[in-house]
């Protein structure tokens, strides 16, 4: 009886969560004509590509679609590079002031974006960052959560594998190159998943760093496409340029969900 | 070689190589991280409109922040969002995590279908959901006239647009949370569970006198990640109400957008910003203090 | 390969994309960059008007295209030292830029041009893009209020239209007649300042004073004209309440011919024109105590004062604000053009309605929006501050003290 009433719940759950998703695929495919009559059909007869042809020939939203994926793998690229260095300093090395430091990098975790949103802007100003992709990719070239992780990474590194390289006369820099970093497999992927979808997704910082056109990301460009049809909404559009702009991301998840949950798990219970 | 210079070398390079190694993350964070949050607090004691010279101006940000007719609104609206947003969120990820929780094939389905509004963007979601508010012809209202129900305008009646976005928001988030409440329930342990079904606490008892009670931990920790969230939404109300109708939906993060961006009171959004910051450190405290005595207490057990 | 030497290809190989990418951006150096905001309509309108003076001129010109909170994202780039060389600016945007100083004079410009001149122009729409003295657009067309109406239900009612100079003493007498409760409505309601301004104006009243020192809503005149148009919704209910449309916008209603008239702008002409089954046409704005008085609001393209080629810059708002190209405007049905020229011609007057006419005559007694400092904010106000007023929650004595107020206290501000 539990057990029905449990499968039920699930069931539903499953079907509200997809649902949403169901309908922005049927509308995309839809006629402007079909998806503006009155009671609304929810199945598209017939079913038209028309609207994505009609999306990404625009030409705009190739760029937009170019602009993310580039701007996502370079920062999670960097977030990666940078966070397993820093990482592996914070983990096994000894330096004067480290645990400060340390403690100082997991304090701007706790800094909502929104604090930093205004001078953040005047700085990429001031350095004439405005509507480049520098503004969007330096400033997410490093993060508290990647050195976080490596750290918790490092942490559990067998202390005998260092002393041997050591002895061997290995540079700390060769040490961490060759035998650290290949065994942190786990945290990279579970980084660059966080990193992919973070960058992938983000809206108010492009939005204050970026103006022109070809300078957008997806989620900017799809705002943007949005608001340029405020008066009379194309739907089927609209909802086939909304398709576009999430697959990718869906697609990401779908290979790397194991590391996501894992790192889900991590970054919410432990530390 | 003799040992002694090599394993001094090492360790004197080590103080070298560490810096090394940690800097670029450590400037990139410096400059683009910690330098504008302490300038965030500075200019929130200037008067600045971005193209200007900032100018001093002491507390009165603060004090023109709380004078501001405005400012108790924004602030109902927020914690009107976060409380409804935490109630719904935290029921509804929590019956569906009970629900997984019993063994059954398909587990991963239902996760990954649970975890599909999470990794897609906010934008792409909020203009979906557009389309299902939509009045006339919208996938939400269709459903309620079967039921005779007259049409609702969800996000232009000042009434319903922040409930509205509660619910999107639900929608959106309520994986994150339906993971972690079943990582919590996996955890606990099963003899006391067993124990309990053999002295005949069954269903809805056990889960109120037993199940709960243990999880608490997990319940608090999943409501303070989901209040923080709560508290930053912005991206939904940009797109789908631009605060309005008749400000109903401007919440402090929107409000904090429109000060800097669209009024350029830049000194007052960044007063803003610090007080945000106050209520949202305020909560990571507490997040932090819990987690550890939790891991604690799981160490301990 | 080693895995870190990989990895350190993979981080050049992004690199070079990177440059690459940053490399076939349209680049400010090698043309003109100009922004607008505008529907996709409008954009495939400007397009070929852009390429044609490319061709001509041999400049080539990036295109900026931002639908959505333009004048802030305008400022945005002049803080960040990227504002466009030419951009479309509206009469309302244009103080704020002004007063920054980031705008070119083009009154030189154009006194020295052999081939434009200022009396290609509309007077009233010229002096709305100048600011102290100061010449800083070429207009490309005015926006002003009309009222649109359904010559159907006029005649089904048996009314005879509304003429030009009808009043708003006529617009009383016959709103009730073109009522059927729960279906059909007189007139539209809507509470936005845009559209409920020329009430107030045309009883003699004012949002606020002259010298942008406080609002002046609360005095005698403008609350008559606030009192009468809420009184079609709430006494005479010849104007659907929220309850009755549901939030559905006024020009869906018009369209779908459940209001006899609605006030409104030029812009909803090409949409009409395609949609509506039913006969309808224009009229003006009828006249109060103080006669017809609708704004004379208008958009045009202002000149960087930063710009690296301000030749270049003019040559491309002169192209703009040819005859050939507001012509080119004006085909859409989008707009009232600048220029007599074309607004004399039949790429104006030709089409529905058939009293393009009235644009046109409402010119003369119309005045541009007051833009004081803090317009934005003002703006927000009155729809926050009012809501409660136009929805019958609070009358016009709850709820216009406090906004007067808070609209004081923000023009007090600036210093």
């Amino acid at each position: 009886m539990n057990r029905i009433v449990g499968l039920v719940v699930l069931w539903v759950g499953a079907f509200l969560c997809a649902a949403p998703f169901l309908l922005l695929i049927a509308t995309s495919l839809m006629s402007y004509e079909q998806a503006m009559t009155y009671p609304p059909a929810f199945w598209p007869s017939p079913a038209t590509l028309d609207n994505f042809s009609k999306a990404l020939g625009e030409g705009a939203l190739w760029r937009w679609f170019a602009n993310s994926v580039m701007v996502a793998v370079v920062t999670v690229v960097g977030q990666i590079l940078t966070g397993a260095m820093a990482g592996y300093a914070f983990a096994r090395m000894s330096f004067r002031g480290r645990d400060l430091l340390f403690f100082i990098v997991l304090m701007t975790m706790m800094v909502p974006v929104q604090v930093n949103l205004v001078p953040l802007f005047a700085l990429v100003a001031r350095l004439g960052w405005v509507d480049t992709y520098q503004a969007l990719i330096v400033p997410d070239l490093a993060g508290a959560f990647g050195i976080f992780l490596f750290r918790q990474w490092f942490l559990g590194l067998p202390k005998e594998l260092e002393d041997a390289a050591r002895l061997d006369g290995c540079s700390p820099w060769r040490f961490f190159w060759t035998v650290a970093l290949p065994t942190a497999r786990p945290a990279v992927a579970t980084l660059a998943i966080f990193q992919f979808l973070a960058s992938w997704n983000t809206f108010m910082w492009p939005l204050v760093a970026t103006h022109a056109d070809h300078l957008r990301t997806l989620p900017v460009g799809l705002a943007a496409f949005r608001a340029s049809m405020r008066e009379t909404t194309d739907w089927p559009l609209l909802m086939a340029a909304t398709t576009v702009a999430i697959v990718p991301a869906i697609v990401v998840f779908l290979f790397l969900q194991k590391q996501f949950m894992k790192g889900l798990m991590d970054g919410a219970v432990k530390g | 070689m003799s040992p002694v210079p090599a394993l001094r070398h090492p360790l004197r390079s080590e103080r070298i190589w560490g810096l090394l190694l940690a800097s670029p993350a450590l400037l990139i964070i410096g400059i683009f991280s910690m330098l504008p949050t302490l300038a965030s607090f500075l200019i929130g004691f200037t008067d600045w409109d971005l193209l200007g010279a900032p100018r001093w101006v002491g507390l009165d940000n603060y004090s023109s922040l709380l004078a501001d007719p405005v400012f108790p609104k924004v602030v109902a609206n927020t914690l009107l969002f976060v409380v409804l947003y935490l109630v719904l969120d935290l029921v509804v990820a929590l019956a569906l995590a009970l629900a997984l929780n019993q063994k059954l094939r398909g587990l991963g389905f239902f996760r990954t279908a649970y975890f599909l509004p999470v990794v897609t963007s906010m934008v792409a979601v909020s203009i979906v959901w557009e389309w299902i508010f939509d009045p006339r012809g919208g996938a939400l209202n269709e459903v309620l006239r079967w039921f005779g129900a007259e049409p609702i305008h969800w996000l232009s009646d000042p009434g319903t647009a922040l409930p509205a976005l509660v619910v999107m928001s639900v929608w959106k988030s309520l994986g994150t949370n339906v993971v972690l409440f079943l990582a919590g329930l996996q955890a606990l342990p099963g003899e006391v569970l067993e124990s309990a079904e053999v002295d005949g606490a069954t269903g809805w008892k056990r889960f109120w006198h037993i199940t709960l009670p243990l999880l608490g931990p997990t319940v608090l920790l999943v409501g303070i990640l989901a209040c923080i969230r709560a508290f930053q939404t912005f991206d939904s109300v940009y797109i789908m109400t631009h605060g309005g109708p008749r400000r109903s939906t401007t919440v402090i993060v929107y409000w904090l957008f429109q000060n800097a961006f669209t009024y350029f009171k830049l000194g007052k959004a960044s007063a803003l910003a610090y007080m945000l910051f106050g209520v949202l450190a305020g909560l990571t405290w507490v997040q932090w203090t819990l987690r550890k005595r939790w891991v604690h207490q799981e160490q301990d057990a | 390969m080693p895995r870190p030497v990989r990895l350190f290809v993979l981080a050049v190989l992004m690199g070079s994309l990177l440059t690459q990418l940053a490399a076939c951006a349209p680049s400010g150096r090698s043309g003109l960059r100009f922004s607008t905001w505008g529907s996709m309509d409008e954009i495939a309108t400007l397009k070929p008007i852009l390429e044609d003076f490319t061709r001509k001129e041999g400049i080539p010109v990036e295109l900026i295209h931002i639908p959505d909170e333009y004048a802030h994202k305008l400022r945005l780039m002049v803080v960040g030292g990227t504002v466009p060389d030419v951009m479309f600016m509206s009469n309302e945007a244009l103080p704020g830029f002004a007063r920054k100083g980031v705008l070119a004079d083009l009154a030189p410009r154009l006194a020295a041009d052999g081939r434009l001149h200022q009396r290609d122009f509309f007077p009233q729409v010229l002096d709305a893009m100048r600011w102290k003295g100061k010449l800083l657009g070429l207009p490309r067309d005015l926006s002003n209020l009309v009222v649109f109406y359904n010559k159907d239900l006029f005649d089904a009612a048996g009314v005879p239209y509304p003429r030009p100079g009808w009043t708003v003493e006529d617009l009383a007498r016959i709103a009730p007649r073109l009522t059927i409760p729960g279906k059909q409505w007189a007139i539209g309601f809507q509470p936005n300042p845009l559209i409920w301004t020329p009430w107030v104006w045309s009883f003699g009243g004012d949002v606020i004073s002259a010298d942008m020192s406080r609002c002046t809503l609360g005095e005698p005149e403008a609350r008559k004209g606030l009192q009468f148009y809420l009184d079609l919704r709430h006494r005479h209910h010849v104007a659907p309440s929220d309850k009755d449309t549901g939030n559905a916008r006024m020009t869906q209603l018009f369209a779908t011919g459940k209001l006899a008239m609605f006030v409104y702008g030029r812009w909803a002409v090409p949409g009409y024109r395609r949609k509506i089954k039913f006969h309808w046409d224009v009229t003006t704005f009828p006249a109060g105590p103080a006669g017809s008085v609708v704004d004379t609001d208008a958009s045009g393209w202002v000149m960087s004062a930063r710009t690296s080629q301000p030749d270049a810059a003019w040559k491309l708002i002169r192209h703009l604000a040819s005859r050939e190209s507001i012509e080119t405007f004006t085909r859409s049905g989008l707009i009232v053009p600048s220029r007599p020229d074309v607004a004399q011609s039949p790429a104006f007057l030709q089409g529905t309605p058939e009293g393009n006419r009235v644009f046109l005559d409402v010119i003369a007694s119309g005045r541009p929006t007051r833009v004081p400092p803090a317009y934005d904010e003002i703006t927000w106000e009155l729809i926050d501050g009012l809501g409660p007023m136009w929805t019958g929650e609070e009358s016009l004595d709850q709820a216009l003290p406090p906004v007067i107020r808070r609209i004081d206290a923000l023009l007090a501000e600036v210093r």
